[in-house]
């Protein structure tokens, strides 16, 4: 089996949810399958700048392909278009603006996926969203595999990408929320080929949690936060529920906070905030932390927390996120919040009852252990690219004409994600005993 | 496909936070979710608007972003506006009649007067456009302290509620101190039988007994027997001797209702001695002593 990987961005260096999944998956199925990667030469996801030069190059034993993007993202622009087909009434030609002013547009890579269709079984794009993904799909459909990595945003209630998620030969879903939510905004059959998969993470065989206390002089216990310290995170709502937990219980847990920040932090004595950390470090700091807090309300699976769970760590989530609600409900991983009264009573039920707590974690990793170990997850690609060999390939829709195209007919995307039913998709998924 | 082999251990995360959210409720008194304080709180606004009549769509034309009006033209006016022309040799000739008109009026006081005018005008625009920037921050401020105003009366009126069932409580436990008090105090002292056991031969009240049994018995057999009776279960059993040596007044006799009250509800174990039923064998054995 040959199989290309299309992604946004790729690389050693590449933060971001989708790319680092993206990276696992080409690393992994490369042991299976002959592998190659096709991404452009942005480094940056906002501008989308070429930063790395074009051509080829091999990393872990995968070839990546890298192609130059036509344009940077002009802010304004995407801004503007972003408020016209989120909020107002629109055309399809709007919302293909919208796309390439969302970048990273790179006709070149295009072509070269069509010209290098037949060199290839299949094509896996990620992240739906994006210019790579809509065109690369439409250009090759009977050999596309999507993993859209949606979240409940505007952008999913878009009139171009139905037809997309309805023409792809399967779709790779992150979560049964995630499953739920995209058949609901495309009509996409559930007799299609498509599978809940998600993806593993490379969890180090032995950490050390005394080491990281030891580094960082940590003394007291206290509850890890990992990710960009983002408002879009949800971390000014952290940081104002965790002050006012601390003046409640002054004897309670820290905070402490992992990844590169990009808003101000409060100065608290009880929130230490370390910075992007390595790998080894953030692993062993998840090993010493009493538990892992998610404050994010968009996710659509949240690496985190399954390497949290992978450590028999509880994770105490934004419950408004209904995927990371869901994977809590299922895995009987931890707990979720809704409020601050539900936050302090959530936390301070984690951090004073030690035994449910470390039930909470042997919980998470055997749901881990059964649903995102790297076996689990290669052998759901393997067995469903086995699958689609068996089934016909599905008819991608075309365009409205050119007329049609520019008529202003289309919803505003926002509403149309609003109407799509909220909350965790239980009955979807089985659940951790 | 859940794992059959659910250990004992097992937890249920909705169970845990269906407890943590009745906790939160029981703390709070009675439960409000959020769109129902607003909603709560929408009625009080409208109550309140309702009282201003006509003027309560002005809030409403408040609470809408609104695009700002169009500047209106200013302009300015100085004492020479009103000669300036386009026109070059136009104005020359204005200029040279102008000692002329002056003969027949003084136009300075009307230039001043516009003058003043333009520049009134210019300050209240700037005036009003500042204003109309902030009518609706003053509306969405005046309805965010309605919210947080309902929401800190529901939270007052838990709170009474509170105050109030503690006062009950507090009231139930100290007629219940008082009432024990006044049992123990009022309990035959067991000194006083031996005392007058010290006068041979006189016989002990009531009983037809001699005084010198008397004065033996309460130290060992009536002792046991009182014991055995307090531990011979029944609350009514066990509380007949002390209703017996006092009569119950109307409020005593509520604040037994209240001690059922409060045994109910679990806060009661103080007293739970008193109301203990003894197992069934202790009483049988005790019957049979009897």
């Amino acid at each position: 089996v040959k199989l290309a990987v299309v992604v946004q961005r790729y690389g050693g260096d590449t933060s971001g949810g989708a790319e680092l999944h993206a990276r696992y998956i080409a690393e992994r199925l490369s042991q299976h399958a002959a592998v190659e990667v096709l991404t452009t030469c942005a480094r940056d996801y906002v501008t989308w700048q070429n930063e790395l030069p074009a051509g080829t190059e091999e990393q872990n034993g995968v070839v990546i392909r890298r192609f130059p993007v036509s344009q940077p993202r002009r802010t304004e622009e995407f801004g503007r278009w972003s408020e016209r087909v989120f909020h107002h009434r629109h055309s399809v030609a709007d919302e293909l603006r919208w796309l390439t002013s969302e970048g990273p547009a790179s006709p070149e890579l295009i072509r070269h996926v069509r010209r290098a269709a037949a060199g290839f079984d299949y094509f896996l794009f990620f992240s739906y969203r994006y210019y790579h993904a809509w065109h690369g799909a439409r250009a090759v459909p009977g050999k596309a595999v999507l993993i859209p990595t949606a979240e409940r945003d505007p952008a999913l209630g878009l009139a171009i990408f139905p037809p997309v998620f309805r023409g792809v030969r399967a779709v790779m879903y992150n979560s049964p929320e995630e499953q739920a939510l995209i058949e609901h905004v495309s009509g996409r059959s559930r007799q299609q080929p498509g599978i809940v998969v998600g993806v593993g993470s490379n969890i180090p065989d032995r950490t050390q949690p005394w080491r990281f206390r030891r580094k960082f002089n940590l003394q007291r216990p206290f509850a890890i936060c990992i990710g960009r310290i983002d408002e879009n995170k949800g971390c000014r709502e952290l940081f104002s529920h965790f002050a006012r937990y601390a003046s409640m219980y002054p004897e309670g847990m820290d905070l402490v906070l992992v990844g590169s920040a990009h808003m101000p932090i409060p100065p608290h004595p009880r929130i230490r905030h370390l910075g992007f950390l390595p790998d080894a470090d953030k692993f062993d700091g998840l090993a010493a932390a009493d538990l892992l807090i998610v404050p994010s309300r968009y996710e659509s699976l949240s690496m985190v927390t399954l390497e949290a769970w992978a450590l028999g760590k509880p994770v105490l989530v934004n419950g408004s996120c209904d995927v990371l609600r869901g994977q809590i409900v299922r895995a009987n991983g931890g707990l979720y919040y809704e409020d601050f009264d539900e936050f302090a009573e959530a936390l301070y039920q984690l951090e004073s009852t030690g035994p449910a707590n470390a039930v909470l974690g042997r919980s998470g990793r055997e749901y881990f252990r059964r649903h995102y170990t790297w076996p689990v997850i290669e052998r759901k690609y393997l067995d469903l690219l086995a699958r689609l060999s068996k089934v016909p390939p599905p008819r991608m829709e075309p365009l409205p004409g050119f007329f049609a195209r520019r008529r202003d007919t289309v919803r505003p995307a926002a509403e149309v994600v609003a109407e799509a039913p909220a909350g965790p998709a239980l009955g979807a998924g089985d659940r951790s005993p | 496909m859940a794992d059959p082999s659910a250990r004992p251990e097992a937890v249920d995360v909705e169970h845990i936070m269906q407890q943590i959210r009745s906790r939160i409720r029981e703390r709070r008194g009675a439960d409000y979710s959020d769109a129902e304080v607003q909603q709560l709180a929408g009625a009080k606004l409208d109550q309140l608007l309702d009282a201003l009549g006509g003027r309560a769509r002005l809030f409403e034309q408040a609470m809408q972003a609104r695009t700002p009006a169009a500047d209106l033209p200013s302009y300015e006016f100085e004492d020479s506006t009103i000669f300036t022309t386009h026109r070059g040799f136009l104005s020359a000739i204005r200029r040279l009649l102008r000692p002329v008109l002056k003969l027949f009026f003084n136009p300075d006081p009307l230039s001043r007067a516009l003058h003043i005018q333009s520049r009134l005008n210019a300050e209240y625009q700037q005036r009003f456009r500042r204003r109309e920037e902030m009518d609706p921050i003053y509306a969405e401020l005046l309805r965010g302290v309605v919210v947080e105003l309902t929401r800190a009366g529901l939270e007052v009126q838990s709170l009474k509620l509170r105050l109030e069932s503690i006062a009950t409580r507090l009231e139930f436990e100290q007629r219940r101190g008082q009432t024990r008090d006044v049992a123990v105090t009022s309990r035959p002292a067991p000194a006083r039988p031996a005392v007058r056991a010290e006068t041979p031969g006189e016989p002990a009240a009531g009983d037809g007994r001699p005084a010198a049994e008397g004065s033996i018995e309460p130290t060992g057999e009536r002792r046991r027997r009182r014991r055995r009776r307090r531990r011979r279960g029944g609350g009514a059993g066990a509380i007949r001797p002390l209703t017996g040596s006092l009569p119950l007044t109307g409020s005593e006799s509520g604040s037994a209702d209240a001690d059922a009250d409060i045994g109910s509800r679990g806060s009661g174990d103080a007293h739970e001695d008193l109301f203990d039923e003894a197992p069934d064998e202790e009483r049988g054995a005790d019957s049979d002593e009897s």
